[in-house]
């Protein structure tokens, strides 16, 4: 229905920049004049909800209709700007078909078709990301676990260069990020960092980390000569990065929402203390006052999703059942969110959601003979390594290119969705 | 002691050179890698940042482990529930163990589950302030513990930290009591901290009594006709009057939360020590002979034998022959303190007992002795709790056992580890004395701390560091002259009733 060919092609042409190669598919579903009618049509209503309830509030103050108004006024605006501009292109159009229109004008009226039109066209995306839906964990904290995959010692190595990465990337950013687990393969400390990490996970203590870095997880690959190796072979290992939630436990700066949430049963974030079991290490032998032993682990293991999660970075039980229950709770809230995304994905018949996205997928690849790194996702290419795995502005283009991709994706499920909406009530 | 197999040595060493020598401390592999790197942390986080001598540190520290010094010595602590405690050579080690059972009397009794036991009423709304009737005597929230062979610290430390933070409980007094002025010495070094952490709350700093004191005594407002110095002196008269209600409150008691003291708990001890609400204790347990056979080495070499093994012989010739007076020959000697605290327990008016032992025969034994004591018997709920009191019970391990002829619960996961004596009051109302034990008891209360207070004087010089003792001084001196100004109006610390 949207993908009808329905404007000339020369006009396209004029206004489409070269170089804007990549978007032209997507400009062909949204292009001047041609919005989604579904979309738009969800946009009006939209602005007419907001229009209809600020009139209200003037009246009378609701904190949740008051919200609500904050999250339709974004759509409201640009539908707004998109409309205006349509009707002065739809003026030039008709200026331009008039037959009396006098050749001096005509000229001008062509010039300013050309500029109006890619407005338009920047216009429709701005109007289409408006109304893809805020991500739910947008606003929070995070965590970010990274795991070597295959290729041995060299995989653990690498994933200790990329959370090196992420630590300098966010002190830069000043986000406060600590280590919440920290294991290597031979109990060498932080400080060192020469010894092959098996596991690690920071924490990003500052609201709305989760939305800057989501986009991270995924597998990263490097393709580089290792340390260990003798021969001057290139090795390629992979390196598993995950990106959770961070849900506050305690109620600090207007977070009481999460505080109910993590007591409410019926939210993704709520966990039941008796579907949980714990195990600790205890004593070999009569324990008590026999022995002077320092085990500290801790296990927690969800048992309706077999979730299992361990923690013995500290010398306290206590801290370590602590931070393992945050981890846990971050992880079956991911797992919820990631099985409801799957569950819209699977209602817009088959268009690659955004939640199949991370996880098992190759998403970047750190090429060091080339100095080189590439994202799969957005096709950037960066030929700046040294700035990348020093967490520098490189990194910050690769990952905003991943969130302009990321959200063509959104808008494009968005499309799926409302088409099948269509096709539903036509058949109906 | 078998050696340590070579491969294992070698699979350590070949992860880092420092690990086999921590691996020998350790005795399995797994542990040695955190103990490196704890020690690693340890060494980068208190020594200047100079690499060579850092390295030269922690291959010195490593050594030490190897033998098999303990982890908690070398770096001088041990976490405890949330707190951490100081560890010095001459005085035990805490034990995780005592960790769960501590914080779960502290959840038994914060989410209300002894509230029976107490006879809190759960009607009444309780916290923060719960004003009920406890065996008796009228009781705002109101509980007084007593750790017998307290050591470092831990066990008084702890319940003191998790009760006082609920709010339920806002007046806690709690006494440590031990032989070794080393553990007394280190206990107070461990209370200072806590209250440095904001832990526990001091006394000097109670805010809460503080309110509780303006709530009793609002200021009245001045009446109408008052006009110029007088409404000054009005107003003067209120503020002094608040302020002096403030401080009785504040000074009632002793002045700090917590009171370690040295004592021979074989020796004669104050009347007052058994009239608190709740005994506990981590006693020497271990039998002369497990001392040899079951301890590890590293406990053997390095912790204090007085800590672990009971033996008559060390306590002095007088309460050396006490406890023979007291104490049939025939018993374990390993059981000789159990039985000095089930007759504490029973001669005072403590609702709750907590004694740790060594394992499931020791708990078996245990519970003999107190179910062959009638008075004991009669009067108690008696249980027994693992190692992991609050979790479900795995397979295979039993959830009661009969002893002498009574069937006991056992509860939680793990070895046995505790023996548990809940004092049932409808047992205890249901005796004819009723009436005028509670009376008694309503006065023994009051004594309880004017007792303890002279008793602490008494004690002070082995108790306090300097700077804590010039403010108690001054304070006892304030408090002695009002004193003199108000006697006959009463004691001190009813002044709120
Ligand atoms: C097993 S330790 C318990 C320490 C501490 N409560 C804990 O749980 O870690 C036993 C303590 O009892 C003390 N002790 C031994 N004999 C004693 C006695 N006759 N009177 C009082 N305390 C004694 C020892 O000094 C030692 O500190």
């Amino acid at each position: 229905m949207f993908g009808s060919p329905w404007i000339c092609r020369r006009c396209i042409n004029t206004y489409l920049k070269p170089g804007k190669r990549r978007l032209l598919r997507f400009s062909s579903t949204i292009s001047h004049g041609s919005f989604s009618p579904a979309l738009l049509a969800r946009a009006r209503s939209m602005a007419s909800e907001h229009d209809r309830l600020s009139k209200e509030t003037s009246e009378t103050f609701d904190a949740k209709v008051s919200r609500r108004i904050g999250e339709l006024k974004s759509v409201a605006a640009a539908l707004k700007e998109w409309e205006d501009t349509r009707n002065s292109l739809s003026e030039l159009n008709t200026l331009l078909n008039d037959p009396t229109t006098d050749s001096e004008l005509r000229e001008l009226a062509i010039e300013d078709l050309a500029t109006t039109a890619s407005e338009l066209d920047t216009l429709s995306r701005n109007l289409a990301t408006s109304l893809t839906p805020k991500h739910p964990f947008e606003d929070l904290p995070c965590l970010l676990e990274i795991r070597p995959g295959v290729g041995g010692g060299e995989a653990g190595l690498f994933a200790g260069d990329l959370l090196r990465m992420y630590r300098a990337y966010c002190s830069r950013k000043n986000m406060r990020a600590s280590l919440l687990k920290f294991e290597t393969e031979d109990g060498g400390s932080d400080a060192s960092g020469d010894s092959p990490l098996q596991e690690a996970i920071l924490e990003i203590d500052v609201p709305g980390a989760y939305g800057k870095l989501r986009s991270e997880a995924g597998v990263h690959r490097v393709q580089r000569v290792p340390a260990t190796e003798n021969k001057g072979r290139t090795h390629t290992s992979a390196v598993a990065v995950l990106v959770l939630p961070s849900l506050p436990t305690s109620g600090t700066e207007g977070q009481e929402v999460w505080e109910a949430d993590l007591k409410d049963p019926n939210s993704d974030y709520y966990v039941n203390p008796t579907d949980v079991r714990t195990d600790v290490m205890r004593a070999r032998g009569a324990g008590g006052q026999h022995v002077n032993t320092t085990d500290s682990a801790v296990r927690l293991t969800h048992i309706p999703t077999n979730t299992v999660v361990s923690m013995q970075d500290s010398r306290s039980q206590h801290q370590n059942r602590e931070r393992a229950w945050q981890l846990l709770r971050s992880k079956l809230a991911q797992a919820r969110r990631e099985a409801r995304e799957e569950e819209v994905a699977r209602l817009r018949r088959g268009v690659i959601g955004v939640a199949k996205m991370g996880r098992g997928d190759k998403v970047r690849t750190y090429n060091y003979g080339q100095q080189r790194v590439t994202d799969h996702r957005s096709g950037l290419s960066v030929h700046n390594l040294d700035d990348v795995m020093e967490g520098g502005d490189e990194l910050d283009k690769i990952i905003d290119s991943v969130k302009t991709w990321l959200g063509e994706r959104e808008i494009e499920g968005l499309l799926a969705e409302d088409e099948t909406t269509a096709a539903a009530n036509v058949t109906k | 002691m078998p050696r340590l197999p070579h491969s294992l040595l070698q699979l350590a060493s070949k992860k880092s050179p420092l690990l086999p020598l921590v691996l020998r401390g350790t005795r399995d592999l797994p542990s040695a890698i955190n103990e490196l790197r704890w020690l690693t942390e340890h060494v980068t986080a208190t020594n200047p940042p100079c690499p060579r001598f850092a390295r030269k540190r922690l291959l010195y520290l490593c050594k030490r482990r190897s033998r098999a010094e303990p982890l908690q010595y070398i770096l001088g602590s041990q976490p405890f529930g949330e707190l951490d405690i100081k560890c010095r050579p001459g005085v035990l080690i805490p034990r995780p163990e005592t960790e769960a059972y501590t914080s779960h009397l502290a959840k038994l009794l914060i989410n209300g589950e002894l509230d029976e036991q107490f006879s809190l009423s759960s009607e009444e709304p309780v916290p923060p302030f719960p004003k009920a009737e406890w065996r008796g005597r009228s009781v705002e929230g109101k509980l007084r513990i007593l750790d017998v062979c307290s050591g470092s610290g831990c066990i008084s430390l702890l319940l003191h930290s998790l009760l006082s933070k609920s709010g339920r409980f806002p007046h806690i007094k709690t006494v440590g009591l031990d032989i070794s002025p080393k553990a007394i010495a280190l206990a107070n070094e461990n209370l200072f901290l806590a209250i440095q952490n904001k832990h526990i709350p001091s006394l000097h700093f109670q805010s809460q009594d503080v309110q509780l004191a303006r709530a009793l005594h609002p200021s009245s407002s001045p009446p109408a006709h008052l006009r110029g110095h007088k409404l000054l002196k009005f107003l003067a008269s209120q503020k002094r009057k608040t302020e002096e209600k403030t401080q009785k409150l504040q000074l009632s008691g002793s002045n700090q939360p917590i009171h370690f003291a040295q004592h021979n708990i074989f020796s004669s001890l104050p009347k007052w020590a058994g009239d608190v609400d709740i005994i506990i204790s981590n006693p020497p347990y271990i039998s002369c002979s497990a001392f040899y056979t079951s301890t590890s080495r590293s406990v053997r070499k390095y912790e204090p034998r007085l800590a672990l093994v009971p033996d008559r012989n060390d306590y002095g010739v007088d309460a050396s022959n006490r406890i023979s007076r007291f104490i049939s020959r025939d018993g374990e000697e390993s059981d000789i303190f159990y039985k000095r605290l089930l007759w504490l327990y029973k001669r005072g008016e403590a609702s709750v007992l907590v004694m740790e032992v060594g394992g499931q025969e020791q708990a078996l034994r245990v519970v003999g002795l107190a179910l062959k004591k009638k008075q004991v018997a009669g009067r108690n709920r008696v249980e027994i709790w693992r190692d992991e009191p609050g979790v479900e019970a795995q397979d295979g391990e039993e959830q009661f056992v009969s002893v002498e002829g009574r069937v006991v619960p056992v509860r939680g996961a793990g070895k046995m580890r505790s023996v548990v004596l809940f004092r049932v009051s409808e047992m205890v109302d249901r005796k004819k004395e009723g009436v005028g034990e509670k009376k008694a008891k309503n006065g023994k209360g009051k004594v309880w701390n004017k007792e303890l207070e002279c008793w602490e004087e008494k004690n002070k010089e082995s108790c306090w560091d300097v700077k804590r003792r010039k403010d108690q001084e001054k304070r006892r001196s304030r408090r002695q002259k009002k004193k003199a100004r108000r006697r006959g109006e009463g004691i001190v610390g009813n002044a709120s009733q």
